[in-house]
């Protein structure tokens, strides 16, 4: 009797574990993708929000503690854009694989380098702003690439059996960034030096990378309501410096970014800044093409 | 730089033997290729953290070196913090002001206008095994919503004077460390903390969805209508079921004059059991079932019971519409064993039930950014023929900004004791620090 149970127990814990594999967490899709890249395999990836959401409003739901509870690793953004609802999340996970300082909490911040970062320290004077830097720096691809190789090593402690695989899938990824890399770049040189308005800073990594420069924002501040005199202000701006386009990214407040647009005869793009859920956001090359194109087009008018 | 070259030598090195030892075979070949392109891998993954370091340092020098860089309004100065605050907890200040108007005693107890309440929170790490979180009101004398039903009685005027008297009263919401990771999956928390019966108890002021605690939680929990704090220990289990499914048991110390006598050798002990389920991608229910016990301050048995209920809307691409439904039904039986009436010392006490129960059931919908719309309905119980309150309120709340809010509500209670009573709050608040994730 006590030998038939142990055996079940076992069969169910094989069955749980779905065999070798190694159960990884994304906080957001483009890194869940990144992960089945690098994993092969060897990993079994969810994330947690998918391109529709707001990054930085998506919420403590108790449903994600289902996937957390049984996650091996957790790959997270950092830079505080999950401070809304990692935090309590990891609280009541009950999984102590994943807690900062373990081998399963991946804080994939830490292979790249950050961009705005406030030198006197963060104020909430400056609205919600990001007091470790701007935290969407996979819009450069090559930061992906960082990404993947880093993510490679983290994988390899997490399943050494599988290092080597891993490794290598890594490196194969960040050849695929820097090679689409190239080709936004090529994409976007007639873009160089001609001004943008964008909604929020989402996408300031992706212009820096391309030298296309940000005139201003619809936001007067990171997270703060537009309110008519800073649009005045903005749409001032915007003919100063003969701005063409709008950038923003879908789940923003386009009713305002619309109106900026047609008061200024600029033209609107939306585009993704995160993949899943989304029509020409599948995967990040996709997605980037998106960006790259819309903006391509709105460019030539 | 100097490593970089001694790198590239001993690539070389490897690479040359390889070399001259082609002839030993296609297979062996490509078995040597697989450990070089192996190496070259671990050797590229090795530059590019050097790299990366290389980059940090140069973007870190460069920002030192020069000034006047804004990116979306950030002010470049030289940083100021000492590197011994980045070990301090984090802390937040948050003032609640009320302005009410109207015959209703729950609300006149405070002066017109008053600062309720002022709660200060800290949260950090302790250690690589706990986390900690603390947190303490100043609640302004006599706020409290238990206070309608003492105005009923002879003591009313002098609570209402004392309620006018200057001064606060510290309280200690919350003291507790979690520890996240235990073997089997446990979550504990040990120290003062809101016990887990129901969602709405747990709340602290400043994220209620309106401008009081429903009517149902007071007069079931009792206490200065503070929520129900104790000092105890907890631990929940996340269940392996496809939903989200989880246990919490807790040992509370039983110190609530209304609820457990609080003697050393008689704990209260709380079992709560809850689901929560995605209806869709954006639409959730949450069940959470709560039974609660102790011994009372007259030897008998306090038993409490709830059950709450949320749905909860937000489409996933607009996050400025959300709905939220919460209903919670909650009941105390009240177990009294009194001596015989007359004699003080009886074999043969007097026993009874004192049962209070309630309910309130809210909508909270937010309908613009920053604009939330609410209505509540309330309806509690007391032992005795007929003492029964009900009452509702309608709320708007503007929200600036996530850190502020600016709430108007309108609320009619028809009280067994009183009749019926209007008042007409205006509660205004902000909060200072670190917005913390709250609980779902």
């Amino acid at each position: 009797m006590k030998t038939t149970l142990t055996a079940l127990l076992l069969l169910a814990g094989i069955a749980a574990n779905g065999g070798d594999r190694f159960r990884v967490v994304a906080t957001y899709d483009v890194y869940a993708q990144l992960a089945r890249a690098v994993g092969g395999d060897r990993a079994e990836v969810s994330a947690l929000a998918d391109g529709r959401q707001d990054p930085h409003y998506v919420e403590a739901k108790p449903s994600y503690l289902v996937a957390l509870h049984r996650a091996d690793a957790l790959l997270l953004n950092g830079l505080d854009l999950e401070v809304g609802f990692l935090p309590a999340l990891l609280q009541q996970s009950g999984n102590k694989k994943i807690q900062p300082g373990a081998p399963g909490h991946v804080d994939l911040s830490r292979f790249v380098t950050p961009i705005e970062v406030p030198r006197a320290g963060a104020d909430r004077s400056m609205g919600d702003v990001h007091p470790f830097g701007n935290p969407h720096y996979h819009l450069d691809p090559r930061n992906m690439a960082a990404l993947a190789r880093g993510m490679a090593e983290a994988f390899g402690r997490i399943d050494p059996a599988g290092a080597e695989g891993h490794r290598r899938r890594g490196e194969a990824a960040a050849r695929e960034f820097l090679d689409l890399d190239a080709e936004l770049g090529r994409l976007l040189a007639p873009l160089r030096g001609s001004p943008v308005v964008t909604y929020h800073s989402t996408l300031n990594y992706f212009f820096f990378r391309y030298e296309i420069p940000v005139a201003g924002y619809v936001e007067p501040k990171p997270g703060i309501k537009p309110g008519p005199a800073s649009l005045l202000e903005l749409e001032r701006t915007m003919r100063e410096r003969a701005v063409r386009v709008v950038v923003a990214e879908p789940y923003m407040d386009l009713k305002v970014a619309r109106r900026v647009a047609q008061d200024t005869g600029a033209r609107l793009v939306l585009v993704p800044a995160y993949t899943g859920g989304q029509e020409g956001a599948a995967t990040y090359g996709e997605m980037m093409r998106t960006l790259a194109s819309r903006l391509a087009d709105a460019a030539r008018g | 730089m100097r490593k970089i070259l001694l790198l590239s030598a001993l690539c070389m090195s490897l690479a040359v033997p390889t070399a001259s030892r082609a002839q030993t075979g296609p297979e062996e070949i490509e078995k040597k290729l697989a450990v070089l392109e192996g190496r070259m891998a671990d050797l590229a993954a090795r530059y590019e953290a050097q790299i990366a370091e290389l980059r940090r340092e140069v973007a870190a020098l460069r920002q030192a070196a020069t000034s006047g860089h804004e990116a979306h309004g950030l002010p470049s100065a030289p940083a100021s913090r000492p590197a011994a605050n980045l070990l301090n907890p984090a802390l937040s200040v948050i003032p609640d002001f009320a302005f009410s108007a109207g015959n209703d005693p729950r609300w006149r107890a405070t002066d017109a206008a008053s600062l309720r309440e002022l709660e200060l929170s800290f949260s950090a790490s302790v250690d690589p095994y706990a986390q900690a979180f603390a947190s303490v009101a100043l609640h302004r004398h006599g706020h409290g919503d238990a206070l309608a039903d003492r105005f009923a009685g002879a003591g009313g005027r002098a609570e209402e004077e004392r309620a006018h008297s200057e001064g606060y009263t510290a309280e200690v919401e919350e003291a507790y460390a979690v520890f996240p990771g235990l073997p089997g999956g446990w979550t504990l928390k040990a120290g003062r903390f809101y016990a887990g019966f129901g969602k709405e108890n747990g709340q602290h002021t400043h994220t209620w969805r309106q401008a009081d605690r429903p009517l149902a939680l007071n007069a079931v929990l009792g206490g200065e209508g503070h929520g129900l704090s104790d000092v105890g220990i907890g631990a929940t289990k996340i269940l392996p079921t496809p939903w989200l499914s989880d246990v919490t048991v807790e040992a509370l110390g039983g110190r609530s004059e209304d609820l457990f006598g609080g003697r050393r050798s008689d704990l209260a002990y709380l079992l709560a059991w809850r689901h929560f389920l995605d209806l869709s991608e954006g639409s959730s229910v949450e069940a959470l079932l709560t039974g609660l016990g102790g011994r009372n301050a007259t030897g008998g048995a306090t038993r409490l019971g709830n059950l709450s209920l949320t749905y909860r809307r937000r489409p996933l691409s607009d996050r400025y519409r959300t709905f939220l439904w919460r209903t919670e039904y909650m009941r105390r039986d009240y177990r009294v064993h009194g001596p015989a009436p007359g004699t003080g010392v009886s074999s043969s006490p007097m026993r009874w039930t004192e049962r209070t129960e309630g309910l309130f059931s809210y909508v909270d919908w937010q309908v613009a950014r920053g604009w939330s719309v609410g209505v509540r309905a309330d309806w509690v119980r007391y032992p005795g023929p007929g003492r029964r309150d009900q009452g509702g309120a309608l709320v708007l709340t503007w929200y600036p900004s996530e850190y502020q809010k600016l709430r108007v509500q309108f609320q009619r209670v028809d009280y067994a004791v009183l009749g019926p009573k209007n008042a007409l709050v205006v509660e205004y608040g902000f909060s200072l620090g670190p917005h913390g994730a709250h609980p779902y």
